[in-house]
Order: structure tokens, then C-alpha cells, then sequence
């Protein structure tokens, strides 16, 4: 073992508060430490150094700015360098002498030693630093599931960038909702519309001609199992009757065929027949059979000219491998009928979607086709409820999607009574330009909330209770419910093992604000309305954005394994499946022999670790014993007589919130440190146990709520600690030598009290 | 080959379950000579001591008294191998609970402020009584496992141990009156429960943690996926999974998993799994799946308080 040190004094700052000479003598006195090296700006010139140490040195010792938080020499900026010395990935560590060090004391002698102590920590750590594993082969193919706008978007780009795609669609045709929507916003400051009968087929037709992309339509993910960071899918796809080969769309079947059946293309509104196209412009642009209700009488066979029909069809099964993941399911809608007070089943009360079929066909009621003289729309139709009918959120199209259609009515029918009963209108950004039109229209708008809706004699009246506290009736021929969106792919995400929200809807990486569309499963992407509510253009965006995503993370075949993987010793292991249980990454499965982290789906959070009673996992680089090891030096030149407060820092979160409290200027008594751990719940209780036979206090701080990296990390750990507390009280042991505290960047103020408090408390 | 059976405090059901072995014990008896056994048989503490040697003793139960303390150590004088049999004996068990408080909490709950008690006296070591001096054994401060008065030779856990345990040691009985010495001193599975549990488990989080009586567990599915407390995670399997089999959750009378730091801190690792939907939660409320435990101590230490390293910190 060669380890290198380089000790930086930050241009000769952190000089006045730490003894940088006595650092550099105690490095030259450590064991298999071959080069020490002080140096003045090393994040601005390091060449020649990392000249210096190439081939001399196996591992890097670097003491100086925070690993975390420095803003020219961070962790990312250390992997540069560490790839220029010709070192693994893994092997380095900081010792946070600037951040946690210099800026946050002002006893210089105080300062000098936790330096000591913080350079000894990262030293013994860096010891038994492993390497960071081989990469891992990913398959440069991609699986889309869903083959609405959003889907094939995604798909073109892939494949525009040499990527092969799979793209699987439950229906027989491409387009998803975006096919059933006549006229589809696109907003540039006016508004104006475009007709989803062009960009359909435009989207369609370029995502069918593309060599690299597979279609597999009329087919599901049946199922899907995760081996060496590749996904093993298995699609099954129903029985083709209608031979898309040979099929030239002449529609002379569906003239013969005697069977009427409904198109669930058109909603409840219109027909086909068993054999037929679903709708005209469908792509791929072949007819198809609905196996429920055809009665093989065998007429359509008799009349194809290209005999692309064969009753004896079977299903075929295809299974691939691939290296991502595509989630593009779309939205449904929300079940309106679970809302008793809306009449969804009057044949009347229909949903925007249904209606917007229905205009395609004419303006004309269902109950017996004339056209209404009157017309209510009922914005937030399950959206934003507060008493459990519907959802609580806002489904955020729809107030658009209803200015768009008043406005087509208004437009076209002037004569129409239009009511719009609202709460709020929500039309965001350029979209506003609808509800203005609207309103110059001079529809109507009541503010309230729907009572009920009932049929009095054939017309339908619409009780509504005012937000001024009044009631009122409106007599409607026909109510179009703005009904609210739910995920359509729930039971899909689950094979993926996506950690979802209460709704279905996929939650996304943290921090999501720069993780969007990405899933808690590496690779697992989800694009469009299945994400959340969004207009089809936004649908779009999300696919390409997604697409790019993937292109850098297939370009090279392979995913270079992090220096933080879980792995477990067998042996140890008695198959209680705890770990898997909390996962939130899906990287864990049981085997006959134990269980087994898939390295290339570990996002090395530790949680399983934590968790596991017998330590049959570990996560590498962040062993027990290192963590043990590191306790172990850490106070060693501490003063005497202070407590000595160990802070267990989450990685993300509170760690950088401890570097801010010196970037603040807070000054702080120097009798704590601090370690860096992945999750503020990768610490085993047991563990903690041990921990706290060495110091005094042990503070553990996690990112705050809702804000974990790891999905419910920090709460574990919450409740974690209040057991431990609850314990020690019942058995006489001060409790507050134990302490939790949710630690967000910016709440360093907070940080620095916890930490003035725990040492007032173990003091007295 | 002689053996001792004896018991401290302990409630006599370990005793109980080598009676319950039934018909087997006579295999027992065949190759054995019981040299003592007060809860079987008519011995007084004098037969012991007039005991020359005897080969192996079996002792159920902690020590809780001085005449405790003081009969174990006589019996590991008088033996080559001592044999702790029971939960109590192995880790101070029930009784170890008692290690919550110090001996004159313990007897003055016992016998003065308990509600049913008037006029309680705590028992004296020493009374006079007319001429006479009674004495009794001293009430210790800690109940100890056997093993921090005396070496140990194995350790059979259990509360009581099960009849396939007790297979087992009758099997170690035999070797060692072959002569043999064998190296495992645990006679349990080093694997934990969950690796012998018939139940199945869809290795989800425990949504919240139900007390026994608020809902019907599942005959089928993991305990602690259906948020009842089962501890068989962290303790040594090979009773045979008998309370789970009888729809009652684990509370780890078989000790800790031999890797596991500590029973109780281990189990409040994964104990604190429990919870679903947080993030929906005002912060107050995040931890409210588990602060329904009521007693954190009596489940996560049931048999097992005086070996708690979280104890040691005190």
C-alpha cells in the first residue's frame, strides 16, 4: 500500500487556524504514507502534482475544502484528478479541514487537533478502502412501454442516435389518447391548435419506418426480471388474426362482417365491426380482429384479397434484453361513477374525453341525438377532492382542455347556453389565451361546487352551491364532466419494482428538481401523462429529454459500478428478506441461497445494510468496521473534559449543511466530528450501539422530510432513534446522548444548535 | 454417567419440558444416572453436596438470589460440563426483565405497593423471630445469566426449549459420554427463524405496526409484513417455528443471531422499518407507526435484558 497525501492550505488561509505544519509531520508518520505533499491552491494547479504522483501512489489522501460542498474541489472534480493519477474511483477520501475545520472554530488549538483527528479518520477509512467493481454490461437496447406521443418520441430519437427500441402498446394502433383528441394545443403566446390528424400519423409513421425500433402492439409486459443490470422482459402479444403483412387496408371485411361491436376507440359513442380499423388514419395501418365478439362465420375470409386473415393465430411471446427502460402508459380516467353526485350514469353526463369524441360525430346528445341548447361543464370532476371522492390533486389540463372545447361550442353553436362551474380556473402560462377567449364568448361561469345533478323530465338540472353561499339550479341537455387523470400503468411499475405515490404516479429521484423523469430504479425512465398531467406537447418534450438521458448512459455498453455497492456473505444470511423489504432501489432479490445485490441496480444507500440483524450485508466502502474504525481515532486529540460528539452526517443533505455552517461564519466549540455516511439510515442500531461505548453523543442527522435520496432513509432512521431513546430511557441510560435531527443544506443555523446543544446537555 | 438437573429462577417450565419428553426419557434414564433433580424427585440441596462428582448439569433458570448464585457455583465444582437449558439460564430470560429496576424498586413494587396489598412488609434476610434467626437468600441487585457467575458449557435456548432442541441435547448427552467434545455450543440454528417461517412474504415495508389484539393475523403471511412485531429475524432458529405455526408472532426466546451486536438494538432496526406514506405526514407524525409500542424494553429484551449491550451503556 502507497498512500498519497496532499495537504492544501487554501492559498495560505486555512493556515491561521490549523497548524498545517503539524498535519504535514503527523502524514509523514503514518504508516505506508510515501508522499506528503502541502500545497497552496492545489484545485488550480494540480498538474504537475498528479505528474508526481502517477505510478507512485495507490491510493489519495486529500486534506482540504469539503468533498461535498467546495465549489472548485469536490467529489467530481476529485474523480478527474483521481483518473489522471491512474487510481480506482474508490480509492480516496477527504479529511475536511477548510469547511468542518478552519472556518467553524476559532480555538486554533481546538482546530489543530479535530484536523488531527479528521486526517486520521479519512486515513484509517482510506486503508481499507476496496475497489470500486468492474463495469457492468448494459444491452443497448431500450424497452418503451406505451406507444402514445410520448412513447414514440422517445423511441425516434433512441433510435435517431443508434439505439434499438422495443416499443410495446397494448392497442392495435399507435397515438394512445393523443389519437382520440381531435385538436391538441400548441401555444406560442396565441391560441392556436393543430389537429391530431396529422401529427399522429406524422410521429406514428416516422416511429414504424425506423429500422431500430421494434413495434410489438396489442401486447403486454407479462414479465420482468433484473439480472447483471439488464432487464429480462418478456412481452406477449394476443393473437395477430389479421396479418399486418399482408393487409392493404381495403376495408372489404369489415363491409361483410356482420358483427357490430363497440369502438372503444370512440369511447361509448360509436361502432365497428368485429373485424375492422379502429379508426381510419390508425397506424400500423392494418385491420384487426376483436377475438371477444367475432363469431369466426368466416365471411371476411372469403372477401380478403391478400388472405391476411387466419383465425388460428396464437399468441407469440418475445422476450429481450435491455439496458433501460421507457414507462410511457399514459393516464386514464378517473372512475366518475365512484362520485354518486355527478349522474356519470345518465346517458347525457359524459367526461371531456368521451365528449370530445362525441363532437366528432356531431354536436348531438347521447339520449336521442339532438342538439343541447344548453351545456354545463363541471371543471375539477374528481380533481383536487377533499372528502375522498376523486383524488386531491389537480389534474392540471383539464380547465384548458374545457376552455378549448366551450370555446369550439360557443364557436361553432353561438346559440348554446355554455355554464362553466369552477373553483378555480387553472389555465397555466400561454394557455390563459383560451379561458379569455371563452370568456369574450360570454360563457357563463359559476363559482361553486356541484350538489348534485338530476333528471327532471328529460332535462338535466345541475344543483350547485355558490361560493357566496347561494345555491343554484341550472338546467342542462347535456353536462361534460372535466373528469380528473390517474395513472394507467400501476401494476407495470410494480413489475418494475418503481417506488410509486399513493396515486400510482412514479416518484422521481431525488433531488428531483434535477433527476426529472427518473425513477428510484437505475434506468427505469417514465415520460408523458404517466408521470403526471401533462398537454401532449409536454408529453413530447419528456420523451426526447428522456431519450438523450439514455443515449449517454447506453453509449458505452456498460455502467461503471459506484464506489458504494451493497454486497452480502451468504453464509450469514438466513433469506429474512428485510433487506429486500427496504430497498427503495429494487436491487435486492432473494435467491435459494440468500439474497443478492444486483451492483448495477445498487444506488448504495446502505439501507439494507442497516437493517440486516446478522450483518451478512455490507455496503462497500462503507463497512461497519470502517465506520468503527473511524470512531476509533476519532477523538484521539480531542481536549479533555469536553464531550466528545459524533455527528453522522447523511451524504447529501446534512453533511453539506455542516459545510455551510462554517461557509456562514457560525463558530462552534470543536469538540465534535463529523463523518460522511450514505444515508443517515445506513447505520445498523447495533452498530450505533458500539459507536456509543467511544463517544460521548452521537447526533444523526438525514435530510428533511419528503426529501430523502433514498425514499423513506431519513424517517426509518427518525423512528430508529425515538425507539433507541424510548429504550434508553426505560433502562435509566441518558437519552440524550442519542439525537436525531432532519438536516436540510440550508439548515445549517439548525445543525449548529443541536450540536451547542447536545454538548450543554452531556456537559452538565 | 451422572447428571445433575437443577433449577434457579426460573418458573419450572423447563423442567416441565423435559417431562414432556415423554416415553424418550427413559432412553435417558437408560444411559444416564440422575443424581439430582428436586423438581422431579426428592433431593434436598445436602445430596448435592455430599455429591462427590457428578459428569454434566443441566440448570434451568437466572440467578436472581445469593442461594442461587451459590448453588450454581457448587454445581460447576461438582461437574465437566455445565449445560445452560432455558432462556433464563442462557440469557436471563423473563425474569431478566427485572433488571429494569434495582432489588429494592422490585420488592418494594412486590410488596407494598402493589394495589392488592396492605400493609406490605418487604421481606428481611435476616428475621428474629422469639429466640430464633430466620434467614432467607439475599434478593441480588441483577438477575444474571449463568454464565456471568459460572463458565458455561452450552447452551441450550428456549423458553422452553422445543422437543427437537431437546433431541439434540439428549444427542450431546451421548457424545460426550463417548467422549466427544463437540464444538458447537449453541444448540440452535445459526440461521435466524425467517429461515425455517412457512410463511410467504412480498418483501414490502410493514405499513404500520398493529398490536396482537387489533387485528386477525394472517395464518399465511409474514407477521411483520402484516405489522405485528414477530422478532424471528433476529433470533436463532430451530425450534421448529412452533409459535408461528400456532399464528403467534416471535418474541425471540431462542437469543440473538450469533452476528447480530445485540438482540434489542437490532431488532429496533428493523422494527423502525414500520410505516407507509410519510411523506403525507406533518412532520409530528412521522414516526406515529411505531410509537404505539408501548413497553419498547419488554418486547425487544423479552428474554434477553441482562445480556443488553444498550443496558451497558448505563
Amino acid at each position: 500500500m502507497s498512500v498519497g497525501v496532499i495537504i492544501c492550505t487554501c492559498g495560505n488561509t486555512i493556515n491561521d487556524k490549523i497548524d498545517i505544519d503539524r498535519l504535514v509531520e503527523f502524514a509523514k508518520g503514518l504508516e505506508d504514507v510515501s508522499i506528503v505533499k502541502k500545497v497552496d491552491i492545489f484545485c488550480k494547479n494540480y498538474d504537475q502534482i498528479v505528474q508526481e504522483l502517477k505510478g507512485k501512489i495507490d491510493r489519495l489522501l486529500f486534506v482540504g475544502c469539503s468533498e461535498r460542498s467546495s465549489l472548485t474541489f469536490n467529489e467530481d472534480k476529485i474523480a478527474q484528478i483521481l483518473e489522471k493519477i491512474g487510481l480506482n474511483r474508490a480509492m480516496f477520501e477527504v479529511a475536511n479541514i477548510r469547511e468542518q475545520c478552519a472556518w467553524v472554530h476559532e480555538d486554533r488549538d481546538g482546530a489543530t487537533r479535530k484536523a488531527l483527528d479528521q486526517l486520521m479518520m479519512a486515513y484509517v477509512k482510506l486503508r481499507s478502502n476496496r475497489p470500486a467493481g468492474e463495469a457492468v454490461k448494459l444491452e443497448k437496447r431500450v424497452l418503451v412501454v406505451g406507444g402514445g406521443v410520448a412513447g414514440m418520441q422517445c423511441a425516434i430519437d433512441l433510435a435517431k442516435a443508434g439505439i434499438d427500441v422495443v416499443l410495446v402498446e397494448r392497442n392495435p394502433y399507435l397515438g394512445g389518447h393523443t389519437a382520440q383528441i381531435p385538436l391538441l394545443f400548441q401555444c406560442e403566446g396565441w391560441s392556436s391548435m393543430c389537429t391530431s390528424e396529422c401529427i399522429v400519423p406524422v410521429i406514428a409513421r416516422e416511429t414504424t419506418f425506423n429500422d431500430r425500433i421494434k413495434i410489438i402492439t396489442n401486447a403486454e409486459v407479462k414479465e420482468v426480471e433484473k439480472v447483471n443490470g439488464n432487464f429480462y422482459v418478456t412481452i406477449e402479444q394476443k393473437p395477430q388474426f389479421v396479418d399486418p403483412n399482408k393487409c392493404v387496408s381495403c376495408g372489404k371485411c369489415a363491409e361483410v362482417c356482420p358483427v357490430e361491436v363497440p369502438n372503444e376507440f370512440d369511447m361509448k359513442f360509436g361502432k365497428r365491426k368485429a373485424i375492422d380499423k379502429d379508426f381510419a388514419l390508425a397506424i400500423p395501418d392494418t385491420y384487426n380482429i376483436v377475438d371477444e365478439y367475432c363469431n369466426r362465420c368466416g365471411e371476411c375470409l372469403k372477401v380478403c384479397p391478400t388472405n391476411a386473415i387466419n383465425f388460428d393465430a396464437k399468441p407469440s411471446i418475445y422476450n429481450y434484453k435491455f439496458g433501460a427502460v421507457v414507462i410511457a402508459t399514459g393516464f386514464q380516467e378517473y372512475d366518475l361513477s365512484k362520485i354518486a353526485e355527478l349522474n356519470y350514469a345518465h346517458p347525457d353526463v359524459v367526461t371531456s374525453l368521451e365528449f370530445e369524441r362525441l363532437l366528432t360525430k356531431g354536436f348531438k346528445r347521447p339520449s336521442d341525438g339532438k342538439t343541447p341548447e344548453s351545456l354545463v361543464f363541471v371543471l375539477c370532476s374528481g380533481s383536487r377532492s377533499e372528502n375522498g371522492d376523486g383524488v386531491p390533486y389537480c389534474s392540471k389540463i383539464c380547465c384548458s382542455v374545457i376552455m378549448k372545447l366551450a370555446n369550439r361550442i360557443a364557436t361553432l353553436f353561438p346559440e348554446t347556453e355554455i355554464t362553466v362551474i369552477y373553483r378555480d380556473i387553472r389555465t397555466p402560462a400561454k394557455l390563459e389565451d383560451f379561458y379569455k377567449m371563452v370568456v369574450n364568448k360570454g360563457v357563463e361561469f359559476v363559482k361553486g361546487e356541484v350538489d348534485e345533478i338530476t333528471d327532471e323530465n328529460g332535462k338535466l338540472k345541475v344543483t350547485v352551491f355558490k361560493e357566496d353561499g347561494g345555491e343554484e339550479e341550472i338546467e342542462a341537455d347535456m353536462v361534460v364532466l372535466a373528469e380528473a387523470l390517474i395513472p394507467a400503468g400501476v401494476q407495470l411499475l410494480k413489475k418494475f419494482g418503481v417506488v410509486t405515490d399513493k396515486f400510482g404516479f412514479p416518484i422521481e429521484f431525488q433531488p428531483r428538481i434535477i433527476n426529472p423523469n427518473e425513477t428510484y430504479v437505475d434506468r427505469v425512465f417514465v415520460v408523458g401523462t404517466a408521470k403526471g398531467p401533462s398537454i401532449v406537447q409536454e408529453s413530447v418534450e419528456s420523451g426526447s429529454a428522456v431519450a438523450m438521458r439514455i443515449v449517454e448512459i447506453l453509449k458505452d455498453g456498460e455502467k461503471k459500478l459506484q464506489k458504494f455497492v451493497s454486497y452480502v456473505n451468504k453464509d450469514l444470511c438466513s433469506k429474512c428478506g428485510i433487506c429486500a423489504s427496504m430497498c427503495p432501489h429494487d436491487a435486492i432479490r432473494i435467491k435459494e441461497d440468500g439474497a443478492e445485490v444486483d451492483s448495477a441496480f445498487c444506488r448504495g444507500c446502505g439501507l439494507c445494510m442497516s437493517v440486516c440483524p446478522n450483518h451478512a450485508i455490507q455496503l462497500i466502502n462503507f463497512e461497519d468496521k470502517q465506520l468503527l474504525d473511524q470512531v476509533e481515532v476519532a477523538f484521539k486529540h480531542a481536549k479533555e473534559g469536553e464531550p466528545r460528539i459524533l455527528a453522522i452526517l447523511c451524504y447529501w443533505c446534512s453533511y453539506a449543511a455542516a459545510d455551510l455552517m462554517g461557509l456562514k461564519g457560525l463558530k462552534l466549540p470543536a469538540n465534535f466530528r463529523t463523518i460522511r455516511i450514505r444515508c443517515s439510515s445506513s447505520v445498523n442500531a447495533g452498530t450505533l450501539l458500539e459507536i456509543l461505548k467511544k463517544v460521548d453523543g452521537v447526533l444523526i442527522a438525514g435530510c428533511p422530510p419528503k426529501n430523502c435520496h433514498h425514499g423513506w432513509g431519513n424517517y426509518v432512521s427518525a423512528k430508529r432513534i425515538k425507539l433507541m431513546n424510548e429504550a434508553m430511557k426505560q433502562l435509566g441510560i441518558n437519552p440524550d446522548k442519542l439525537r436525531w435531527e432532519y438536516i436540510g443544506v440550508a439548515m445549517w443555523g439548525q445543525l449548529a444548535k443541536a450540536i451547542k446543544e447536545m454538548t450543554e446537555r452531556l456537559r452538565s | 454417567m451422572k447428571v445433575v438437573i437443577d433449577w434457579l429462577a426460573s418458573c419450572g417450565g423447563c423442567d416441565v419440558s423435559i417431562l414432556d419428553l415423554g416415553v424418550k426419557i427413559l432412553d435417558v434414564i437408560k444411559e444416564f444416572d440422575i443424581v439430582y433433580w428436586p423438581v422431579a424427585l426428592d433431593f434436598k440441596r445436602k445430596d448435592l453436596k455430599s455429591l462427590d462428582k457428578a459428569d454434566i448439569a443441566i440448570v434451568n433458570g437466572a440467578v436472581r438470589t445469593s442461594e442461587q448464585e451459590e448453588q450454581v457455583k457448587l454445581i460447576r465444582d461438582k461437574v465437566d460440563v455445565l449445560i445452560a437449558y432455558g432462556s433464563c439460564a442462557c440469557f436471563g430470560g423473563i425474569p431478566g426483565l427485572g433488571n429494569q429496576f434495582d432489588a429494592d424498586e422490585i420488592l418494594k413494587r412486590a410488596y407494598v405497593e402493589t394495589p392488592s396489598t396492605t400493609e406490605g412488609k418487604i421481606p428481611q434476610p435476616v428475621t428474629k423471630l422469639n429466640d430464633t434467626e430466620l434467614t432467607l437468600p439475599k434478593f441480588l441487585d441483577k438477575v444474571k445469566p449463568l454464565d456471568e457467575v459460572v463458565e458455561v458449557d452450552y447452551y441450550v435456548p428456549g423458553c422452553p426449549p422445543s422437543s427437537s432442541t431437546i433431541e439434540e441435547m439428549i444427542d450431546l448427552l451421548l457424545k460426550i459420554k463417548r467422549g466427544e467434545k463437540p464444538e458447537r455450543r449453541v444448540l440452535a440454528s445459526d440461521k435466524s427463524l425467517c429461515y425455517e417461517c412457512p410463511r410467504f412474504k412480498s418483501l414490502v415495508r410493514p405499513p404500520t405496526i398493529n398490536r396482537p389484539h387489533e387485528i386477525i393475523a394472517d395464518q399465511e403471511r409474514c407477521f411483520l409484513e402484516q405489522g405485528i412485531i414477530c422478532l424471528g429475524f433476529v433470533t436463532r432458529g430451530g425450534c421448529g417455528a412452533r409459535c408461528i405455526k400456532a399464528n403467534m408472532p416471535c418474541r425471540g426466546c431462542y437469543g440473538k443471531v450469533p452476528n447480530a451486536v445485540d438482540f434489542g438494538t437490532e431488532a429496533i432496526t428493523a422494527i423502525a422499518m414500520a410505516g407507509t406514506g410519510e411523506d403525507y405526514l406533518p412532520p409530528m407524525r412521522i414516526t406515529e407507526a411505531v410509537d404505539k409500542i408501548r413497553d419498547v424494553v419488554g418486547l425487544i429484551y423479552q428474554f434477553c435484558l441482562p445480556k443488553s449491550k444498550l443496558g451497558d451503556l448505563k
